[in-house]
């Protein structure tokens, strides 16, 4: 023990021997705090946290220094959930004594679980936010917050309460009993806690009339949950589990059956249309593709063809006026059949104005010298029995002039002398209907008479 | 009977973890013997 005053050692003196101050009221009241840290300690021992507290509050009060006193406060505040006065409490006491001070090791505990803390931390806060749902007057928010809050620190005591009270308001007072025990097995004397009980029991008319009520019925606490069971009831819990699984496999099929599936497909349906519209947009742009192309093919078909027929029109002219240029040549060589030969071979509508007047020129020049030479030719095959020449030379000279009867009806003959009676028939027959009331017409008729 | 409101009022938020500080500055340390090391000082001041 040391002197208030100067700080020296104090013997068992009632003054002290360096500064003279007069220490008697000194010792007694440091032994008066210990006395109440004694019984603030006997409080704990029996969960008696609230009268503890007052006790180790009062032992304080007296001597500041009397870490024991304040460690100990601070353990029953973090056993009552209030972690921040826990800590204030250690830290000052760690502040007084900084050597061998248990205080030390709680806070060193605490701070190597930084996650405990953490969950500490979030459980305050959450407890906060839940009275500010009661004051804001949703108090369904506030009781599943609370519950969530005692699920991860079931030590705060304040949480309990208040969570008591918010059940007693909705008139569920058997849960609010059971959070009140849960008060009353961490703090036996909890007024609060006690003050509810006792309203408890006076709203309820729990003496002897409750349990008379719940006699038949046992009551027990699952985590937050106060369970009552009725006795005498065959426990099917477990029939009952694997029922309700089956009903929640069915439903679940069902769920999947009328509404997961038919959104799904419709999902499907959905896409499926989209890439029907696409494929029909593509296909329809193709087809117009196709077209164009397919037009512009006929397009170079047509001015293929017209390309081909120029070329036809341009070769049958060029063709043209190579076999004018021969028939010419027969001419100027006085070759009147060869100029006549090629001149049948002409197309005279390939020719130009100028190179008509020149065909009609050549052709009247070598027309009548040649079918003369082809008569004359003629009828020397003839003479010769060379019908095959002579049907040749003949046909070509009436071929050439149509009025040359005696080309006609040697014709006629050749064929009949030749042996080809179909065509004679038919020569003999011109004969006849050209060149009537003639000689050569009454001897092609007796000749036709006798086919 | 309870009375619900005024039962609510009585409820105060908790302090958080980072107000540790400031719980330790507004806590008053100050003990019997800082009164009595106070009134001999006013004894003496008076003597």
């Amino acid at each position: 023990m040391k002197c208030f005053n100067c700080g020296a050692v104090l013997t068992e003196l009632d003054y002290c021997s360096q500064c003279g101050v007069d220490v008697k009221l000194y010792s007694r009241m440091l032994q008066l705090s210990n006395a109440y840290y004694n019984e603030g300690l006997e409080k704990a021992k029996v969960r008696d946290l609230s009268g503890a507290v007052v006790s180790l509050r009062q032992s304080l009060k007296i001597n500041k220094h009397n870490t024991k006193a304040r460690n100990l406060l601070g353990l029953v505040f973090f056993e009552m959930g209030e972690v921040v006065d826990a800590l204030t409490q250690w830290i000052i006491s760690k502040n007084y004594q900084r050597e061998k001070n248990p205080a030390n090791y709680f806070m060193k505990t605490l701070q190597n679980n930084p996650a405990k803390l953490e969950t500490i931390n979030t459980t305050i806060k959450k407890y906060n936010q839940s009275l500010l749902y009661c004051q804001q007057g949703s108090y369904d928010l506030a009781i599943i917050q609370l519950k969530k809050v005692l699920s991860m620190n079931g030590n705060l005591l304040k949480g309990h309460q208040l969570l008591a009270l918010l059940y007693i308001k909705a008139e569920n007072y058997g849960r609010a009993r059971a959070e009140l025990n849960k008060v009353l097995a961490i703090d036996r004397t909890n007024t609060r806690a006690l003050r509810y009980m006792k309203e408890l029991d006076s709203i309820s008319g729990r003496s002897g009339k409750e349990e008379e009520k719940n006699k038949d019925a046992i009551a027990y606490t699952s985590g937050n949950e106060t369970i009552i069971q009725p006795i005498g009831v065959k426990d099917n819990s477990g029939i009952h589990s694997i029922l309700n699984v089956v009903i929640g496999l069915l439903i679940g099929a069902a769920v999947m059956w009328f509404l997961v599936l038919p959104a799904q497909q419709k999902n499907k349906n959905a896409e499926l249309n989209k890439a029907v519209a696409e494929y029909s947009d593509q296909v329809e742009s193709k087809t117009a593709a196709l077209e164009q192309l397919q037009a512009e093919l006929d397009q170079l078909k047509a001015d293929s063809e017209s390309m081909s027929q120029t070329v036809d029109e341009a070769t049958a002219k060029a063709d043209s006026y190579e076999v004018l240029l021969k028939a010419y040549s027969a001419y100027a060589s006085k070759d009147s059949v060869g100029a006549l030969e090629q001149l049948e071979k002409l197309d005279q509508e390939s020719l130009d104005t100028d190179s008509k007047v020149l065909y009609d020129t050549i052709f009247g020049e070598v027309s009548t010298a040649a079918i003369t030479a082809l008569y004359r030719d003629g009828y020397a095959a003839y003479q010769n029995n060379d019908f095959a020449t002579a049907i040749e030379k003949f046909g070509k000279c009436y071929g050439l002039d149509n009025s040359q009867g005696d080309a006609l009806y040697f014709l006629a003959r050749s064929y009949d002398r030749s042996g080809d009676k179909d065509n004679a028939k038919v020569y003999y027959q011109k004969v006849i209907d050209e060149q009537p009331n003639t000689q050569k017409a009454t001897d092609a008729a007796g000749f036709l008479s006798r086919l | 009977m309870l009375d619900f409101e005024e039962e609510l009022k009585k409820f105060r938020p908790s302090l958080e973890i980072e107000q540790v500080e400031d719980n330790i500055y507004n806590n008053n340390l100050a003990d019997v013997t800082d009164l009595m090391d106070e009134m001999i000082k006013e004894m003496k001041d008076h003597q």
